[in-house]
């Protein structure tokens, strides 16, 4: 379903990602992991679409997103729901509205069948006491909740979550886990998620890449990433000060 | 210099290309449906009744200055004031009231707007609203750009009819003159087509406040130098758009006389 060719990105003269060649099934659950600053979150936003590639393709469905006219990409994007690293909550609205509005305004409902909608996947994330509250009035994990909530009411077919746990104490961050593994069973939806839990990562991956300087290493199932012959990938995963990511660190 | 020079004309070409598409992109979705009207109200309400005191006090300001400076000045070269009440009126009404007005509401809807757009940048809720499927410039520059072009028209008309009122409390005071004295004084400078084309310059004026804002927004860098830097520069470059302008509606306007 989702099929990245020989992807790249740079901006001026420095080359975020290159080379990026990927393909992740329909229903798969496909967990990104690497250092920070490597180039992840863009990778995301890349199949997202909000950010275009500057070589290479991206193919959602069939549909190589580059060939297609606004009003197309619009409904390729509107299959897909995004949980953003910051949230990105509508900070304007209250926590019914931050759902409502998208439906309304995207999916043409009216208040009342909008209102409805909205109870349900606040009541499915847990968070339905807190739906007439403002998104700075509620805590970090909630705004999560409210984020997923918001991404998955519009049933999309592919869900991409930017670091779902992050920030999050470990016993809020393995509920969102298990919400996310709960809608997505519920949803049939593919996953795509960044994170840099590792516990978390292995708990809800069918398969794992790593992004290391830009490059995409698909290290495969958890054994096999566990596994990996790469010393960069097995640096990264044990969490080793030493080696060859920290050469700083070595010298 | 030569490159810092070049470096500057590439950037404010790019700058004026960028905008002309968002302007462009802008009134092309003017017409298409959904029309946000209870947004544009709510603009129109942060633009009008939120900016209406500032502008009635500083217009008051500007007309008691116009009255005593002119009538001042007059003295010493014709020894003789009896003009200044048409001559205030004139220069209130083609230039004092929509300028002064529309200036201050750069300064504090233009500001707010690049604020709260470089806001939602950086913290990816323009993001989200692509990929909600809800386009950006519909959702946010739109109602924005109407509620402007209406509040500054409308500031423009308030602007003109307090500063006329209160160029005629300060002659009275200052100068001696009544109200019917001013009023009959003002009506041989002054026609119907000056207040019109006041309101012109509003609308026009309000219309490049929201577009230089959200531009500068939606291009805001990370952080909050990034938010602060976009504010400054649409403040900046929306009161230069609107002086230059004034200039350039002003020349066309006199065609009309």
């Amino acid at each position: 379903m989702i099929h990245l060719k020989n992807l790249g990105i740079g901006f001026k003269s420095t080359t975020l990602l290159s080379g990026v060649n990927l393909q992740i099934k329909d229903e798969e659950s496909f967990v990104l992991l690497g250092p920070s600053g490597h180039g992840k979150s863009i990778l995301l936003k890349v199949i997202a679409g909000i950010m275009p590639p500057t070589e290479g393709q991206v193919i959602i469905a069939g549909h190589d997103m580059a060939g297609l006219t606004e009003l197309e990409k619009h409904e390729i994007m509107f299959n897909m729901g995004m949980l953003f690293q910051k949230n990105a909550l509508f900070d304007s609205m209250t926590v019914g509205e931050n759902i409502a509005f998208p439906l309304m305004e995207v999916r043409g409902l009216n208040e009342k069948q909008a209102d409805t909608i909205v109870d349900r996947y606040l009541e499915a994330v847990g968070i339905l006491e807190a739906k007439a509250l403002y998104p700075d009035e509620i805590s970090g994990g909630m705004q999560k909740r409210l984020g997923i909530a918001r991404a998955l009411s519009l049933t999309p077919k592919i869900v991409l979550y930017d670091d779902p746990t992050a920030g999050l104490d470990p016993i809020t961050s393995r509920k969102i886990i298990t919400l996310i593994k709960d809608m997505k069973s519920q949803q049939k939806s593919t996953l795509v998620t960044i994170t840099n839990n590792m516990n978390r990562a292995f708990e809800m991956a069918d398969r794992l890449g790593v992004v290391i300087d830009g490059e995409l290493i698909v290290t495969g199932s958890v054994e096999q990433t566990k596994n990996h012959p790469d010393k960069r990938v097995q640096q990264f995963i044990n969490g080793q000060l030493k080696g060859p990511l920290t050469r700083d660190f070595n010298d | 210099m030569v490159a810092a020079t070049g470096r500057f004309l590439i950037h404010s070409y790019n700058t004026s290309l960028g905008f002309w598409f968002l302007l462009y992109q802008t009134i092309n979705k003017i017409f298409t449906r959904p029309f946000r009207v209870k947004e544009i109200i709510k603009q129109l309400h942060f633009v009008l009744n939120e900016s209406a005191p500032i502008v009635a006090f500083c217009v008051c300001s500007a007309a008691a200055v116009t009255i005593v400076e002119s009538s001042f000045h007059m003295k010493i070269v014709v020894k003789n004031d009896s003009l200044v009440p048409g001559f205030a009126a004139l220069l209130i009404l083609r230039e004092l009231g929509v300028v002064v007005a529309l200036l201050l509401v750069t300064s504090r809807v233009g500001a707010g707007i690049a604020a709260e757009v470089g806001t939602m940048k950086v913290t990816e809720q323009i993001d989200a609203f692509k990929m909600l499927g809800m386009d950006p410039v519909k959702y946010i520059v739109v109602p924005r750009f109407i509620a402007c072009i209406l509040g500054g028209a409308v500031l423009s008309l308030i602007a003109n009819l307090i500063c006329l009122y209160v160029a005629m409390l300060v002659s009275q005071i200052k100068l001696g003159y009544s109200a019917g004295l001013f009023l009959t004084s003002i009506r041989g400078f002054v026609e119907m087509q000056d207040l019109c084309f006041s309101c012109i310059k509003g609308a026009v004026f309000g219309g490049v406040i929201p577009l230089v804002s959200c531009y500068f927004g939606l291009r805001c860098q990370a952080g909050p130098e990034g938010v602060g830097r976009a504010t400054t520069n649409s403040v900046v470059v929306s009161s230069v758009a609107i002086i230059g302008l004034d200039f350039l509606l002003s020349w066309v306007f006199t065609n009309f006389y």
